[in-house]
């Protein structure tokens, strides 16, 4: 004998069975012409601001054509574009050209095929993205797989512009200290004629010059430089003057940038100015001063 | 909709199963050792055909689909082994600006074997005997060859527009399944029964870049697991 729910469900089981067909031919899966591929690569400009950051980068003005020169796209103030691939290739090279530089972009791609439905159609994956040639200081691909969704939220591929602004060059500044009784001096730019400004390796920056500030590259194989000035006084005497800097040589490797020599830890050996200061001990481009000489 | 429907079947089931588990509470109460008539020989062949790939074939333009099913009973176990085939067709040459243009046809086969087990408990012999009635869980190791091919028209305004196509020749796949079902006598020696399928651990080898549309015995081919169902008519074949 068997339990008399189980007798029941076979009594009833062709009925349930035919309920169940039923129930089941509802539910017949039906396929969504809406997903996530596409076949627009998203790329986004930034800026490597030193080893560990970077910022999003804005470009004045991008246009971009194919290779052989059909227009893409166009914009100003741009920070992220779509460049579209081929659907029937597996290769695309693109001119992306700004104010300044034109670069090269070469991307390869998979492509994958699949039948949504009769009516949705065929759609294709594109894939395993990857760069074969570029231009730009460092490109990297941040997502292979090329969706709507990396469009909307982020980026398939990152151009790094690398900020190179570490120099060889020593800025000098020349103040005149003024006396004042009571009161700290009064100090204020001074302009000086120098009948020379030479260094340690012969080489001459000024020469009957008048100047208010000196930019002098320092010597890359060593680690100290000096500098010799001669000026004519009032009244007709030759005055000397030496610098004796020192300085610490590194090599920065900034993330996808080229390695820079970098010149920092600047100090004097020796002086024989009134007095002097530093105010950047780094050498970099876009420090406007190193030393303040005061005479 | 498809979970809907698994979750449909898996309370069907799962009301059978337990029921047999009542039944089999109310056995193990009673302490008797099991006896299976006919050791470990097969009781009978269960030859069986499936009756949702007739209806689809015939309701479905796009398909044709035939699955069969064979079970040996020994004691409360069931090796068991299907074998169906799949053609389909689809076809859009209307919406060519859309992208939709398209031809696509497959063909292939399918089979799977595995061993079930009969969870259902005759308290009257106080045995779970596979050649009668059963409600079964089994797993199942599942094969398909197909060969596919789609033809479709790409329309691009920066880009050339062409037709492109793509084949797949003796794409092989594989997969694992955990089968759930029933098997019920109508009349001597006439069955109907359902099995439900996960399937899952899907995979393909030597195929191109066309993802085929249908896997025969498995489904969609995008998918790496899913559900499938099988309403089946069987006749039985007692050996004793």
């Amino acid at each position: 004998m068997k339990h008399n729910t189980f007798l029941w469900a076979k009594n009833h089981f062709l009925l349930i069975s035919l309920l169940s067909l039923f129930v089941l031919a509802a539910c017949e899966d039906q396929a969504s012409c809406v997903n996530d591929n596409t076949s627009e690569v998203s790329i986004a400009f930034y800026k490597i601001t030193d080893a560990v950051q970077r910022t999003q980068e804005t470009v004045p003005f991008l246009e971009v054509t194919t290779a052989d020169g059909r227009f893409v796209y166009s914009g100003e103030n741009v920070n992220k574009f779509k460049l579209p691939l081929d659907p029937t290739g597996k290769q695309v090279r693109f001119l992306i050209i700004q104010d300044t530089a034109t670069d090269v972009l070469e991307l390869t791609y998979n492509r994958e095929q699949q039948v949504i439905s009769a009516e949705c159609g065929v759609d294709q994956r594109y894939y395993d993205l990857d760069i074969t040639q570029q231009s730009f200081d460092s490109v990297e691909v941040v997502e292979s797989e090329i969706t709507k969704a990396t469009n909307a939220q982020g980026s398939n591929v990152a151009i790094y512009f690398c900020q190179y602004d570490l120099d060889d060059t020593v800025k000098l500044n020349f103040y005149q200290r003024i006396p004042r009784l009571n009161n700290p001096p009064t100090i204020r730019a001074d302009t000086l004629v120098f009948t020379s400004v030479t260094d340690d390796r012969g080489n001459v920056w000024a020469a009957s010059d008048t100047v208010s500030s000196l930019r002098i590259p320092i010597n890359p194989e060593a680690s100290q430089t000096a500098l010799f000035f001669a000026r004519q006084l009032a009244d007709g005497t030759l005055e000397q003057d030496t610098l004796e800097l020192r300085y610490r040589t590194t090599t920065v490797q900034l993330a996808r940038c080229l390695p820079q020599t970098r010149y920092d830890q600047l100090d004097t050996l020796r002086y024989t100015f009134d007095s002097l200061a530093f105010s950047n001990i780094i050498l970099d481009q876009n420090n406007a001063e190193n030393i303040s000489i005061f005479y | 909709m498809q979970k809907i429907s698994a979750y449909f079947i898996s309370l069907l089931l799962c009301g059978w199963i337990g029921t047999a588990s009542c039944l089999g509470q109310q056995a193990d109460s009673v302490q008797q050792k099991k006896y299976y008539e006919g050791g470990f020989s097969p009781s009978a062949l269960r030859l069986g055909v499936s009756l949702n790939n007739i209806i689809q074939t015939f309701a479905d333009t796009q398909g044709d689909y035939l699955g069969f099913q064979a079970d040996l009973p020994i004691r409360q176990f069931m090796l068991s082994v299907d074998y169906g085939r799949a053609t389909v067709q689809l076809a859009n040459q209307q919406d060519v600006l859309l992208n939709r243009n398209f031809a696509y046809s497959s063909q292939g086969s399918f089979f799977r074997f595995g061993i079930d087990a009969n969870l259902l408990k005759d308290k009257e012999k106080n045995n779970n005997d596979a050649r009668g009635d059963v409600i079964f869980f089994g797993l199942k190791y599942a094969h398909s060859r197909l060969d596919d091919a789609l033809t479709f028209t790409v329309q691009d305004t920066l880009y050339t527009s062409a037709t492109l196509s793509q084949s797949n020749n003796k794409l092989g796949a594989w997969w694992l399944e955990m089968n759930a079902g029933v098997k019920i006598q109508i009349v001597r020696n006439i069955f109907l029964g359902y099995t439900l399928r996960y399937k899952f651990f899907r995979r393909l080898a030597g195929g191109s870049s066309l993802i085929p549309y249908e896997i025969p015995g498995f489904g969609r081919g995008i998918r790496e697991n899913g559900f499938g169902f099988d309403y089946y008519i069987y006749y039985r074949i007692p050996f004793r």
